[in-house]
């Protein structure tokens, strides 16, 4: 084998392009040939060594050399450099996170002054015509249509009318339709009277409210609440507390819970 | 900047003065080179303790002339024990048997051989041709022939290994007629 076919092959044990039979011969060489084996272990330790993401390890090394490094690092000189190392890193840490730390502080500070004014700016006191706005909320109350009732158009527009806001519209059909109904009654002056509270028609609202409550019906008690939201919105929480009380007295009530919680925040 | 000759008589002073300003200058750039390369800062801190312990006690048992600057030597020597570290732990993963536990003082000791003898490759690798320096960084990077070939613009695969060839005999001829070298190869 000249130089270069020798180079090949170790190239080719280096780089696992030799079969399982061709490897067993040549670590049997490298094991009888101490040149062979000096030469493939240089370049071994030049694969590992020389690329950035790996580490050429001693492995089979003068023990000399490894035992007199051993005796050095632990001899007294060096282990008080090491503990001079420590206490000067703790020093260097401490000063560190103390810069840290005040930066930090200020940091944090001018963080929760941003949060206060956008806070303040935001929101201001909590008043009554914002609880109105909170507690306003009309997705649970009944349809204006029961089903497996012929179809009541004019009912229907109401309704549609009332969702899309247009409550002006939905009360030219809701009065009509007052006059000429028996069943379904309480709906109707449900709708009737929230319409005319959010065109701010207080005292029709107020009348078409307490309507409701009077009647014997199941949707009867709602008239409560909303005479209460109605007060809200007329900014009068003193009449709005005295209603909500008496919501708040049984548990059964409608909007109990939201009665109470309102009333805390009165 | 601190002076060569002052840092290295720091350390053998222990001089808690000289090393602090060690401590603020080159710890930084250390923790940054850690933590970006899988580490975290108490690792940054460990390994930078370790690289001017492993500094002193080299210049303890034989006084060297550090041809850079002492920071750029100190972060070598940080970059190197951390690359050591993490190649430990792939080989931890992938193979069980060959984690031998050492205690620390062996573990430090063998870093400290494997140090030198890198110092002993590159300082080597820095001396030959440009020409053959970069054909070796791709070759002993495992770039196949094929892309040595593309990448120097040989005219075939043949002159490539021709060439690999002749860097590498350069290479280790220079490094195995180094007196270091007799101390520091494999048996």
């Amino acid at each position: 084998m000249n130089p270069e076919e020798e180079n090949t092959y170790i190239e080719d044990y280096l780089l696992g392009h030799l079969s399982k039979t061709e490897e067993a011969s040549f670590e049997k060489r490298m094991s009888e040939d101490i040149r062979f084996r000096e030469s493939v272990l240089i370049q071994k330790q030049l694969f590992d060594a020389l690329p950035e993401n790996n580490w050429s390890s001693a492995e089979n090394v003068a023990e000399k050399r490894i035992q007199e490094y051993e005796a050095l690092y632990r001899d007294k000189e060096t282990l008080q450099l090491k503990e001079t190392l420590k206490n000067v890193n703790r020093t260097y840490q401490k000063k560190n996170s103390k810069s840290t730390r005040v930066w930090l502080f200020y940091a944090s500070a001018a963080l929760i002054a941003i949060i206060i004014s956008i806070g303040v700016l935001m929101s201001g006191p909590q008043n009554v015509q914002e609880l109105y706005v909170d507690y306003y909320d009309t997705s649970d109350i009944p349809s204006l249509v029961t089903r497996g009732v012929k179809e009541d158009t004019l009912l229907i527009n109401a309704e549609r009318y009332f969702e899309e806001g247009k409550y002006q519209e939905a009360l030219t059909i809701l009065d009509a339709k007052i006059e000429t109904t028996t069943k379904n009654k309480a709906s109707i002056l449900l709708y009737k009277g929230i319409s005319e509270m959010e065109l701010n028609q207080f005292q029709k609202a107020h009348t078409t409210f307490d309507q409701l409550s009077n009647t014997d019906l199941m949707d009867a008690p709602m008239g409560a609440w909303y005479k209460a939201l109605l007060y809200l919105k007329m900014d009068d929480p003193e009449k709005a507390k005295t209603i909500l009380q008496e919501i708040s007295t049984s548990s059964s009530n409608y909007k109990y819970t939201e009665a109470k919680e309102l009333l805390e925040k009165l | 900047m601190l002076d060569n000759t002052e840092a290295l008589n720091a350390l053998l002073e222990n001089d808690a003065k000289v090393i602090s300003v060690m401590y603020s200058k080159i710890l930084p750039k250390v923790q940054k080179f850690v933590i970006q390369n899988k580490g975290q800062q108490v690792d940054a801190e460990d390994i930078f303790q370790k690289a001017l312990l492993q500094i002193a006690v080299r210049y303890r048992r034989e006084p060297f002339q550090i041809k850079s600057s002492f920071e750029a030597y100190v972060f070598t020597a940080c970059k190197n024990l951390w690359r050591r570290e993490l190649n430990k732990n792939k080989i931890r993963v992938t193979d069980d048997a060959i984690l031998e536990l050492h205690h620390e003082e062996r573990d430090m000791a063998l870093a400290t051989f494997e140090q030198e003898r890198w110092e002993l490759f590159t300082e080597k690798l820095e001396a030959i041709s440009e020409n053959c320096k970069k054909i070796l960084k791709l070759f002993f990077g495992k770039v196949s022939y094929e892309r040595i070939v593309k990448v120097m613009g040989y005219s075939s695969e043949t002159v490539a290994r021709q060439r690999v060839f002749k860097c590498k005999t350069k290479l280790t001829q220079a490094i195995t007629s180094d007196h270091r070298y007799n101390s520091l190869k494999e048996l």
